[in-house]
């Protein structure tokens, strides 16, 4: 596994800072959000360049930095920095080198367009930062770069998933990434979606999300083929589902309707196992929120009020929501939380909503996990799940 | 492996609204205007009054390969598009506002409706498609690779048909980048989509069901800045997966300039431009017309073929694409014995 968010470099780093309860959420210093409603951003401080081999660093994208980051300590943990065989390289984004297509466009604005530099474009394109990691980590096989929305990552890692499980790649390596733009800040403050105070999912007086950037990974491989390299086994993903709204391109079908089909399509694929844990898409917006909550009832409720006992919670309040890289990120924590019987918290969370009744996890506790489940939906209806089981 | 029927086509190109008009105009060898498509012609896109034109493609070429199957009911239907750059117009549209006017005034719709899965959503919501919906990016390969997920899904039980749509538009930012790092090919830009319908040649319902082709064989392989190498690793995967050889293949159809096999090899790139991973698309469409023709010698490729002493009998034809990055995808289509 690998993971870079606000929060830090590194699945450690990451998983002590999530354990505590921390929020890296701050003021937005990538660019001036002073006009906009909600002004507070998980961002990543410091330098972001990752170090390079095989790539000119100076022309790569934000994006490409924050991937070559995560997937070299994916491949590092997993024993893989030379795979010596073909891989499937299975990647989300909505945004891609997004960053790298508005420094052009800024240009082509400012100065017009036969003076804008389009070396900016090199690393513009969504498929462009699969193909540096071809260059950089020296792989061969093949790749597939999913944008549904926020969706992305988790169906990549589904993908993946399907495509090991199939017997048609031993090894691939599968996540998400996106990095904070103003055009994304810009557009969900125009969706009115962004908060202006802190992110409380499932509270009552929720009022939006919080923006973050990232990348997570997780190097997915046969388990005999694992076993036979003596690599170390975090877990196994035993069911992933994917399933559309087909309702409206920004709003969720308030039934919920798509996302329990996700969810009981992959519980049907694990064998319906024992979930000791919810990782909730959980924006903190009042629709996505409602939605998934009436998800969630609708597929593990008996028909009695209120009888979901299982332990829900999500970490966007404390490293944002990271959109094209949020399944893989949730992913990472997911499988942190069950290989360490610990239930990260749902911080900020203050006045239970009667019309999300679930249990949430409002501090984070040890407990006995067998298997996980991972929510993650998106514009234009997208709806995926992820279930993660503990290796024995 | 599933054995997979291609059973319905749609596209929008320069040369008009329906496969039937890329086809006339790629059989008759006329040079198309490559230029923006002021007109599709479908009604239902009435419902999507602010959408892109990309995804005003999109819904008009999935319009047309779900027609013969009936209205509605697509409910177990995935729905894969395959996109190179997306909303473009929208994007530069909405990141203008930000730039050079009030950032808090800029349009939610134009937001919205830039996303890379807008097409993909947008279609899904037309024509009530609840399975898997997915976009992949990347450039010409993509087609095939789109066409290799749907397989998939239709493969591990997580949908029954899929449909398979490439769109594109053309923009002056992209048209300005394509002309400068492609300066012989200038002004050739084009746009438009096209769909296929796909889903198991054994399981198809007596709905009118128009089986074009089936699809034998498709690889996709990436050897970074190696094209040749790894198209080769792709065509030697898409024919191992066929059963094929080189000796089978009736004609091959590819924009990628350099010959890679040893067959009469056709591209349509001077009749319809280059739209990108819809280019692929067209030629995917275009071949499985020409299979579904059922004659030894399609009028669709006669044209062309003339030159060729070889080609009184095609069976299966290759369509394969890359670009310098290495990376590539081959897909094999083969005709069917009609009753």
């Amino acid at each position: 596994m690998g993971i870079i968010t606000s929060h830090g470099a590194g699945v450690e780093a990451n998983w002590e800072k999530i354990k505590a309860g921390e929020s890296s959420v701050g003021e937005i210093t990538a660019f001036d959000a002073s006009p906009f409603r909600g002004r507070l951003g998980a961002e990543i401080r410091g330098d972001t360049h990752a170090p390079v081999s095989r790539l000119r660093a100076g022309r790569l994208d934000r994006a490409s930095h924050l991937l070559i980051y995560a997937v070299r300590e994916a491949l590092g943990l997993a024993g893989l920095i030379k795979p010596g065989i073909d891989v499937f390289l299975s990647l989300g984004t909505t945004l891609g080198g997004m960053l790298s297509g508005a420094a052009f466009h800024r240009e082509v604005i400012e100065k017009g367009i036969s003076r804008a530099r389009i070396s900016k474009t090199l690393d513009y394109l969504a498929h462009y930062q699969a193909l540096n990691l071809f260059r950089e980590f020296g792989l061969t096989g093949d790749y597939a770069v999913f944008s549904d929305a926020c969706a992305s990552s988790a169906n990549a890692i589904g993908h993946a998933f399907g495509l090991v499980s199939s017997g048609r790649y031993d090894v691939a390596i599968a996540g998400g990434y996106d990095t904070m733009s103003e055009f994304t800040f810009a557009g969900f403050n125009s969706l009115m979606a962004v908060t202006p105070e802190i992110c409380r999912p499932f509270d009552k007086n929720r009022t939006g999300l919080i923006l973050g950037e990232g990348a997570g990974i997780l190097a997915i491989e046969e388990l005999g083929h694992a076993i036979r390299r003596n690599a170390r086994v975090y877990c196994e993903i035993t069911g992933y589902g994917v399933a559309s709204d087909a309702y409206h391109m920004t709003s969720p079908n308030p039934g919920g309707e798509g996302a329990a089909n996700a969810m009981a399509m992959a519980l049907k694929e694990a064998g319906f196992p024992d979930i000791g844990y919810i990782n909730a898409h959980g924006t903190a917006t009042k629709y996505n929120d409602l939605m998934e909550a009436r998800a969630i009832t609708k597929v593990f409720s008996s028909g009695n009020k209120g009888d979901v006992d299982i332990p829900v919670s999500s970490i966007k309040p404390m490293i944002g929501h990271l959109l094209g890289a949020a399944g893989a990120v949730e992913a990472v924590v997911s499988v942190a939380a069950l290989i360490g019987n610990y239930l990260p918290a749902n911080i900020n969370y203050l006045t239970p909503d009667p019309d999300c009744n679930l249990s949430i996890v409002t501090v984070g506790r040890a407990a006995e996990i067998r298997a996980v489940l991972s929510n993650s939906f998106g514009f234009g209806g997208s709806n995926a799940t992820l279930i993660f089981g503990e290796y024995r | 492996m599933i054995r997979l029927a291609v059973t319905g086509v749609g596209a929008i190109s320069p040369a008009g609204v329906g496969a039937g008009a890329l086809a006339e105009a790629t059989a008759l060898g006329r040079r198309v205007a490559a230029g923006h498509i002021s007109e599709t012609g479908l009604a239902v896109l009435r419902k999507l009054r602010r959408c892109a034109t990309i995804t005003s493609y999109a819904v008009t070429a999935v319009d047309e390969a779900l027609r013969d199957r009936g209205a509605g009911g697509f409910g177990d239907y995935a729905l894969i598009a395959g996109v190179t750059n997306g909303a473009l117009n929208f994007s530069a549209g909405f990141h203008h506002t930000i730039v050079a006017e009030a950032k808090e005034t800029a349009s939610p719709a134009l937001f919205s409706e830039s996303v890379l899965n807008a097409p993909a959503g947008n279609a899904s919501i037309v024509f009530n498609i609840r399975g898997p919906v997915h976009s992949i990016i990347g450039g010409p390969s993509v087609a095939v690779k789109a066409l290799m997920l749907a397989a998939t899904l239709i493969e591990t039980g997580r949908a029954r048909h899929a449909i398979v749509v490439c769109a594109e538009e053309r923009n002056e930012l992209s048209s300005f980048c394509y002309s400068r790092f492609n300066p012989s090919a200038a002004g050739a830009l084009s746009e438009g989509a096209g769909a296929l319908l796909i889903e198991p040649a054994d399981e198809l319902r007596p709905i009118n069901p128009v089986t074009l082709c089936t699809i034998s064989g498709y690889a996709a392989y990436t050897i970074p800045d190696r094209p040749q190498q790894a198209l080769q690793r792709a065509i030697d995967g898409a024919l191992s997966m066929a059963g094929l050889t080189v000796g089978d293949i009736g004609v091959a159809v590819s924009d990628y300039k350099t010959v890679q096999i040893d067959v009469p090899t056709l591209s349509f790139f001077d009749c319809l431009g280059y739209a990108f991973c819809v280019s692929t698309m067209w030629n995917i469409i275009l071949s499985a017309m020409a299979c579904g023709g059922g004659c030894p010698i399609n009028p669709l490729f006669a044209t062309e073929l003339k030159k060729y002493a070889k080609h009184s009998e095609i069976n299966h034809v290759i369509i394969y694409a890359t670009e310098e990055d290495g990376d590539a995808s081959a897909v094999i289509l083969s005709r069917v014995s009609k009753p």
